[in-house]
C-alpha cells in the first residue's frame, strides 16, 4: 500500500472535520477525494502530507510507503504537494521555484549545479514552459502557475503526490486542458497520487478510484463507474450530477410514484406504506406521446433547451414535481414536442432508497 | 492634447487649487519653516561658532550616546518584531489578541509615563532598585535605562509593519518550502525573509527616526548627567534652557541632519521598490 490511513479523526475546536476515516491507496493509483466544501477531504489530504496532525487515538495510524508518518518530520518525508492557490515563491523565478527542493538539500546529498540545471530543464520541458524559466510567478497565467507548482513538487522525486483542488482557481476551459494533461502525465510517470476536488466531473474523468466524502465521513469508495452507476447512498446519487427525485411509497415490494410502479423489487421484506425516494438521472427518462402499458408519469412540457450536445426538457408532473429529461437530438426531432404539450414520462432506470434501507436497482 | 478638458469625475478647478494651496501652506508653515529656522538660528553666530558647538565634547558625547542607543534599540526591536510577527501571523494560540494589544501599548501611553514606569520598576526606591543596587547595577539615570526606555517607545514600529503583511501572505509558501525538504532556518531565510524584506527595512527606518529623536521617556530616566546620560534631544533642551540659543540650534541641526539621512534612506528604498516593480512590469510586457 502506498498510503494507508487508519481510523483518522480530526476536530477543530467544536467542529469535527473528520470522523474515523480509513483509506488505502495502492501503488501508482490516482485517487480522487470528492465532496462538497466542509466534507473533510482537504483535512484528510493535509494529514496524509503531515501538515496537520490527526486527533490522538491509539487506533489512529497513517502509513506512507509502509512507514508511519508521525516518525518523520514534514521536511524529511518527500511528499509532493500542490496547493489550490499554487503557493509559488513569489520572489523567485520559475527556474528557482522548481530548483528549490534540490537546492535546500544538505550538502552531502545535494546534486551538483549542472545536475540541478539539467533536472529543472527536463521538468520545464515536461510542463512545456521552457521559455518562461526566468519569469516570475506574477507574470504567468493561473494554468501556467499550477504547472510550475506541479513541476516544483515533482523535482524532489516524491514518493506520493498530493493535489489540493489543483484546478479550483482556474476557468473552465483551462481546467479541462489541465485535467487531461494531468491524466497523461500520470500515465507516463505512474506516481501514486491523491487529488482533492469538489468537481464531480473532474473526479470521474481523472481518477482510477473515487472516494466520496460528506460531513467528515467516507460515503463510498469505488471506480468512477461503480460510484456513478451503483451509488451507495442518497448523498452519492445527488452529488454525482443532476438527478430527478420522485417521492413514492412501497406497495407489495414495489416502489410506486403516483399510480405508476417502477419495477419489481427483489427483496420483498420491506413492509407496505413506507415512503420511497426514487432517484432517476435525466438520461434515464424517456418522453412518450402516448402512455405505454400505464407505466408512465403524465406531465406537461415547461421548457426546452436544445443548444448543446443533448436536448434538456423540463417538465411538470401531475403532482407538480419538476422533472428534467435529457434526449438525443434525433429523439427530440422524432417526438416533435413543444412547450405546453402533454406527454408521458417513462422511467427506464432508477435507484430507490426506502427510509434507511440500502439502494435497490429497479429496471423496467 | 487638450489640457483644459475636464474628466467627468474630476473636481472643479477652484477646488483643486484651494486644496493644493492649503496643503502647500501646511507643509510650508509646519515643516519647511521650522527646518529653515533651525539652520538659520544655528548659523546666526557664524560658521565657526556652529562648528565649535557641534564638536563640543558634551555634544559629541550626546551624539555617541544617541547613536549607541539607536543601534541597540534597532537590533533588539528587530529580533522581537520578527519573533512576534512570526508567531502572530503564522500560528494560532490563546492570548494572541492580548499580545497584539500589548504591542500597541507604547503607542497609547504617553512617553513620559513610560519613563516613569521604569523609574518605578528599576529606580533606587523602585521594585528592583535595592536589589540591583546591591549587585552594583545601575539602570535608571544611566545608559541601560535610556536604552530600555527607547526600546519600549519604539517597540511597535517594526512589528506593526510586519504583522499585516505576514498575515496577508499566509503560511502556504512556508508549508510548500517545508514539504520540499527545507528546514526551519532555510524556510525563514529563503522564503519568509525575502517576502518581508521591504516592510522590514521600512519599519527599521521609522523605528530609527523615533529612537534618535525620543525625548519624553528618555528625559525621565536619563537624569541629565552631562557627558554621561545626555542624548542629543536632551542636550538641545539643556542648551536652550541656558539661553545658549545658537548652540542649541546647532546641535538641533545635527539631529535634523540625522532625520534627513533617515528620510533619504526611506526615499531611496521607495525608489528601489518602484524600480523593481517597473522592471517586473517591463518583463511582463515583453512576453
Amino acid at each position: 500500500m502506498a498510503i494507508d490511513a487508519r481510523h483518522v479523526s480530526k476536530s477543530f475546536a467544536q467542529y469535527s472535520a473528520l470522523k474515523d476515516v480509513s483509506l488505502e491507496v495502492k501503488q501508482g493509483e490516482l485517487v480522487a477525494l470528492l465532496g462538497p466544501s466542509g466534507s473533510g477531504k482537504t483535512t484528510l489530504l493535509r494529514i496524509i502530507a503531515g501538515l496537520d496532525a490527526p486527533d490522538p487515538n491509539p487506533q489512529t495510524a497513517v502509513f506512507v510507503n509502509d512507514e508511519e508518518i508521525s516518525r518523520k518530520s514534514v521536511s524529511e518525508r518527500k511528499v509532493g504537494f500542490v496547493f489550490q492557490h499554487y503557493a509559488l515563491f513569489r520572489h523567485m523565478t520559475v527556474f528557482e521555484n522548481i530548483a528549490f527542493g534540490l537546492r535546500v538539500r544538505p550538502r552531502k546529498v545535494r546534486p551538483s549545479k549542472e545536475a540541478i540545471r539539467g533536472k529543472v530543464n527536463e521538468l520545464l520541458e515536461l510542463i512545456q514552459l521552457g521559455r518562461w524559466a526566468s519569469h516570475y510567478p506574477s507574470q504567468l497565467s493561473g494554468g501556467q502557475r499550477q504547472r510550475v507548482a506541479l513541476a516544483r513538487a515533482l523535482a524532489i522525486e516524491p514518493s506520493i503526490l498530493l493535489l489540493d483542488e489543483p484546478f479550483g482557481a482556474l476557468d473552465a476551459r483551462v481546467r479541462q486542458d489541465l485535467r487531461r494533461w494531468l491524466r497523461n502525465l500520470h500515465a507516463k510517470i505512474h506516481i501514486t497520487s491523491v487529488l482533492v476536488t469538489h468537481d464531480q466531473e473532474e473526479a470521474l474523468e481523472v481518477a482510477d478510484r473515487v472516494v466520496i466524502m460528506n460531513q467528515g465521513r467516507i460515503e463510498q469508495i469505488g471506480t468512477p463507474n461503480e460510484v456513478f452507476h451503483s451509488p451507495a447512498s442518497e448523498f452519492v446519487v445527488t452529488f454525482l450530477g443532476n438527478v430527478n427525485l420522485f417521492h413514492g411509497r412501497v406497495e407489495s415490494g414495489q416502489a410506486v410514484i403516483g399510480k405508476v410502479s417502477v419495477g419489481q423489487k427483489q427483496d420483498s421484506s420491506v413492509p407496505d406504506g413506507k415512503s420511497a425516494r426514487v432517484f432517476v438521472r435525466p438520461h434515464e427518462l424517456e418522453i412518450e406521446r402516448h402512455p405505454m402499458n400505464g407505466a408512465a408519469v403524465p406531465s406537461r412540457v415547461a421548457r426546452i433547451q436544445s443548444a448543446g450536445s443533448i436536448v434538456r426538457v423540463e417538465l411538470l408532473s401531475e403532482q407538480s414535481e419538476a422533472i428534467t429529461v435529457e434526449l438525443t437530438h434525433d429523439r427530440y426531432r422524432d417526438l416533435g414536442i413543444q412547450a405546453g404539450d402533454d406527454v408521458f414520462v417513462r422511467v427506464r432506470d432508477a435507484r430507490v432508497f426506502v427510509a434507511d434501507e440500502p439502494a435497490v436497482d429497479y429496471s423496467i | 492634447m487638450d489640457t483644459g478638458k475636464h474628466f467627468p469625475h474630476s473636481e472643479p478647478k477652484w477646488l483643486q487649487r484651494t486644496l493644493i494651496a492649503v496643503s502647500v501652506a501646511f507643509v510650508g508653515v509646519l515643516i519647511l519653516l521650522p527646518v529653515i529656522a533651525v539652520f538659520t538660528e544655528a548659523l546666526r553666530k557664524g560658521f565657526s561658532f556652529y562648528l565649535q558647538s557641534i564638536t563640543d565634547p558634551l555634544a559629541l558625547s550626546a551624539l555617541r550616546l544617541t547613536l549607541f542607543t539607536a543601534a541597540i534599540t534597532l537590533v533588539a526591536n528587530l529580533l522581537f518584531a520578527l519573533a512576534a510577527s512570526w508567531c502572530i501571523a503564522k500560528f494560532n494560540f490563546p492570548g494572541k489578541n492580548l499580545l497584539l494589544t500589548l504591542i500597541d501599548l507604547p503607542f497609547a501611553v504617553s512617553p513620559v509615563i513610560s519613563g516613569l514606569i521604569f523609574i518605578l520598576v528599576f529606580g533606587a526606591r523602585g521594585w528592583f532598585g535595592p536589589l540591583l543596587g546591591r549587585a552594583g547595577i545601575q539602570i535608571v539615570f544611566a545608559t541601560p535605562g535610556i536604552v530600555i526606555a527607547t526600546i519600549f517607545v519604539t517597540f511597535p514600529f517594526i512589528a506593526r509593519e510586519l504583522i499585516p503583511l505576514m498575515q496577508e501572505q499566509g503560511t502556504e509558501e512556508e508549508e510548500a518550502a517545508t514539504l520540499l525538504g527545507a528546514g526551519a532556518w532555510q524556510t525563514f531565510r529563503r522564503v519568509t525573509l525575502p517576502n518581508i524584506r521591504w516592510a522590514l527595512v521600512y519599519g527599521i527606518v521609522l523605528a530609527n527616526a523615533r529612537a534618535m529623536g525620543e525625548f519624553g521617556a528618555v528625559s525621565v530616566v536619563s537624569g541629565h548627567i552631562r557627558g554621561r546620560t545626555n542624548t542629543l534631544p536632551l542636550h538641545v533642551e539643556i542648551l536652550y534652557n541656558e539661553y545658549n540659543f545658537a548652540a542649541a540650534f546647532a546641535v538641533a541641526s545635527l539631529l535634523a541632519l540625522l532625520a534627513v539621512v533617515t528620510l533619504a534612506a526611506k526615499a531611496a528604498l521607495e525608489w528601489r521598490i518602484r524600480v523593481e516593480q517597473r522592471q517586473s512590469v517591463i518583463a511582463a510586457g515583453r512576453v
